[in-house]
C-alpha cells in the first residue's frame, strides 16, 4: 500500500495520529519539498471522490481529513518551504452574523490554505459590512460565507446588498455554503450567493471558479 | 379503539384496527394557534393549546412533548436563540472544549426553569391527552447533549482525540440524562423518544460508534425506568442499525425517509417497533397526493407487520407545510384500514 492509500485508510479510520507517522516516516525518506504535490493533493482528491460517493464518509471522517491537512501544512512550513504552495490570491471567509457553527467553515479554510490561497478568516457572527470591508482591504476577489441554519443563512442577504451598495457586484463573487444549502440547493440563489460548493473539499475549486469570473467581469469593464 | 389503546396494542404487537400513524407536529402546533415561537417554546400553556390543536386537527395517534433540544445546552449555559419559523438553536455554547468541562454545573431538574417548561407541558399534555392518545418525551443520549454543550467542533474533538474528556463529559451528562429521562417518565410520558445522531454513520466512524457511543447508551439506559425510542436524527442509519438494536429498554427505532423498511425490519428483528415514512423538514416540498401516495406504498410494503408506525422522520414538521399534506398522511393509514379513523 502506498502513502495515498495508507493516509486515506487513516482518514476512514479517523485514525490521525496513524496518519502523521505516516507522514513523519514519508518525510524522513522522501523530504518534505512534494509533500504538497505527491501526498496531500491526491489524497484530498480521493477523500472529496468517497465524500461524494453514495455511501459518503462521515462527519468525524472529514474532520480527520481536515486536520491531517493542516499536519501536512504544518509540517511544509515548519521545514521553510512555503514557496512550493501554489499563489492563489486572498480569500475572506467567516460566518455571518448570529451563526456560530464554526466547524464547516474552519475545514473549508483549511482546504483552501492547502490550495494555496491566502485565507482571512474573521470566525463567527461576522457583520456583513466587516466581510466586505475585510475584501476591500486585503483584495480578495471571493468571499465565502457560512451559514448551518435556514434564518442565519437569510443573513447573508446583508453581504449581497453591501456588495451591491459598494458598486462590486461580479468584482467580488460571494461563495455560500453550510449544511442548510446542501439540504436547500435553491437558497443559494434566495440570499444572493454567487456559488455554493456541497463539501468543504469542493470548496477551493469552486473559489478557483469565481475568482476567475470576477476578475474575467472586471477586465470587460 | 382509541389513538391510546392502538399504539399499545401496536407495542405489544396485537392486532389494530388501522396502521399506527406518528408526525412529528411539535413545531406545528405553533401555526394552528398562531402563536410566536418564543412564547411557544417558553410558555407551557402556549405549548400546550398548539397540541390540543394538533390532536383536534389531525388526530395523531402520537403527540410530542417540545422538540427543542437546544434546552439541553441551555441549562447548562448555552446561549440559545428564538426564530420565527424553527425551532430555538445553540448560538453560543457553554464550554468550547474538553478543559472547560470541571466548569459546568448541573441542572437540578426539579426546579431549573427551562427544564419546568419542558416537565410543565408534559403534565398539560398528559393531563389534557393520556387518555386518548400515546405521549412521548424527546430527551437527547448522553453523548448527544454535549453538542448541544460544547457545540459540533469541540464535541467532535473531543471523540476524536481526548478519551479522558470524553469520560469527564459522560461523569456529567450520564447522570443527567438519566435523572431527567426518569423525571419525564414519571411525569407521565409513555416512552422517551432519543435522537442518537452520535450513533449515525453519518456522522462517526463504526468504530466510534461501536467503542465509545454504544457503550455510554447502553450504560445510562440500562437506568432508564420506561421505554426508549431510537431516532436516526437526519441521514440513514442502516450501516449501523445493528447497533441501535439489543439496546436496554429500547423499544423501537426511527429510520430514515430513504432507507429501506424491509431490510431495517430484518436487521432489528420482529420485536422492535420500526418508525418510517416521509421526512418531517421535506413535507412542504410535497403534494398530498404525493404524500399519500409514498404513505400508501410503504404501508402496502410493511403490511402484516404488526409493529409498523407510519411517521414523518428526521427533524420537525415545519410551520410552512400545508395542513392537507398533514391530513394526506392520515387519510392513507384510513384506507389502509378500509376507511376506519
Amino acid at each position: 500500500m502506498d502513502i495515498r492509500e495508507s493516509l486515506v485508510a487513516c482518514i476512514m479510520g479517523a485514525d490521525r495520529a496513524g496518519a502523521n507517522e505516516l507522514l513523519v516516516e514519508w518525510g524522513q525518506r522522501n523530504g518534505y519539498g512534494t509533500l504538497l504535490s505527491e501526498v496531500l493533493e491526491p489524497v484530498m482528491r480521493d477523500i472529496g471522490e468517497l465524500w461524494m460517493s453514495p455511501e459518503g464518509i462521515s462527519l468525524a471522517q472529514a474532520y480527520i481529513a481536515a486536520k491531517v491537512a493542516e499536519d501536512i501544512l504544518d509540517k511544509i512550513v515548519s521545514v521553510h518551504q512555503i514557496s512550493q504552495l501554489k499563489s492563489r490570491g486572498p480569500v475572506v471567509i467567516g460566518n455571518i452574523e448570529d451563526d456560530f457553527h464554526a466547524l464547516g467553515r474552519r475545514m473549508v479554510g483549511t482546504f483552501l490554505r492547502a490550495e494555496g490561497w491566502e485565507v482571512h478568516d474573521l470566525g463567527n457572527d461576522v457583520p456583513a459590512v466587516d466581510l466586505v470591508d475585510q475584501a476591500v482591504v486585503v483584495g480578495a476577489r471571493v468571499i465565502g460565507v457560512s451559514a448551518m441554519m435556514r434564518t442565519t443563512a437569510d443573513n447573508i442577504r446583508a453581504v449581497r446588498t453591501e456588495l451591491d451598495r459598494r458598486g462590486l457586484t461580479g468584482r467580488i463573487q460571494l461563495a455560500v455554503g453550510g449544511a442548510v444549502f446542501v439540504i436547500r440547493p435553491e437558497l443559494v440563489q434566495t440570499v444572493g450567493g454567487d456559488g455554493t460548493a456541497r463539501n468543504a473539499l469542493e470548496a477551493p475549486a469552486l473559489f478557483e471558479k469565481l475568482q476567475a469570473r470576477a476578475c474575467g467581469e472586471n477586465t470587460h469593464e | 379503539m382509541n389513538s391510546r389503546e392502538r399504539v399499545m396494542a401496536m407495542v405489544a404487537g396485537e392486532p389494530t384496527d388501522r396502521p399506527v400513524f406518528s408526525a412529528t407536529l411539535s413545531l406545528y402546533g405553533a401555526a394552528l394557534t398562531g402563536c410566536p415561537l418564543q412564547r411557544y417554546y417558553t410558555d407551557p400553556n402556549a405549548y400546550s393549546a398548539g397540541q390540543d390543536a394538533i390532536a383536534q386537527a389531525f388526530a395523531s395517534d402520537i403527540i410530542f412533548t417540545p422538540f427543542s433540544v437546544p434546552i439541553e445546552g441551555e441549562v447548562y449555559g448555552s446561549r440559545v436563540a428564538f426564530f420565527e419559523d424553527q425551532p430555538p438553536n445553540i448560538v453560543r455554547p457553554a464550554i468550547s472544549s474538553s478543559k472547560e468541562i470541571a466548569s459546568l454545573q448541573t441542572p437540578d431538574v426539579e426546579s431549573h426553569p427551562r427544564l419546568m417548561y419542558i416537565r410543565d407541558t408534559l403534565r398539560m399534555l398528559v393531563s389534557a391527552h393520556r387518555s386518548q392518545r400515546a405521549i412521548a418525551g424527546i430527551a437527547l443520549s448522553p453523548m448527544d447533549s454535549p453538542l448541544m454543550i460544547m457545540g459540533i467542533e469541540g464535541w467532535m474533538e473531543t471523540v476524536l482525540f481526548d478519551p479522558q474528556g470524553v469520560r469527564s463529559m459522560l461523569d456529567v451528562t450520564g447522570p443527567f440524562f438519566v435523572r431527567w429521562v426518569n423525571s419525564l417518565l414519571s411525569d407521565g410520558a409513555d416512552f422517551i423518544v432519543l435522537p442518537v445522531g452520535m450513533l449515525s454513520p453519518s456522522v462517526v466512524t463504526r468504530q466510534i460508534a461501536e467503542d465509545v457511543t454504544r457503550p455510554a447508551l447502553a450504560e445510562a439506559l440500562a437506568e432508564v425506568n420506561g421505554p426508549v425510542v431510537l431516532h436516526h436524527t437526519g441521514g440513514s442509519c442502516m450501516r449501523h442499525l445493528d447497533l441501535f438494536a439489543g439496546l436496554p429498554n429500547v423499544i423501537g427505532v426511527v429510520i430514515d425517509s430513504r432507507d429501506d423498511p424491509g431490510e431495517a425490519r430484518e436487521i432489528l428483528g420482529p420485536d422492535m417497533v420500526l418508525f418510517a415514512g416521509p421526512s418531517g423538514p421535506d413535507m412542504p416540498e410535497y403534494t398530498a397526493e404525493q404524500i399519500t401516495a409514498d404513505c400508501a406504498e410503504r404501508l402496502v410494503e410493511r403490511h402484516g407487520d404488526p409493529r409498523f408506525v407510519l411517521a414523518t422522520t428526521a427533524a420537525d414538521v415545519p410551520l410552512a407545510t400545508r395542513a392537507e399534506n398533514i391530513h394526506a398522511m392520515r387519510r392513507a393509514v384510513q384506507a389502509q384500514a378500509g376507511g376506519k379513523c
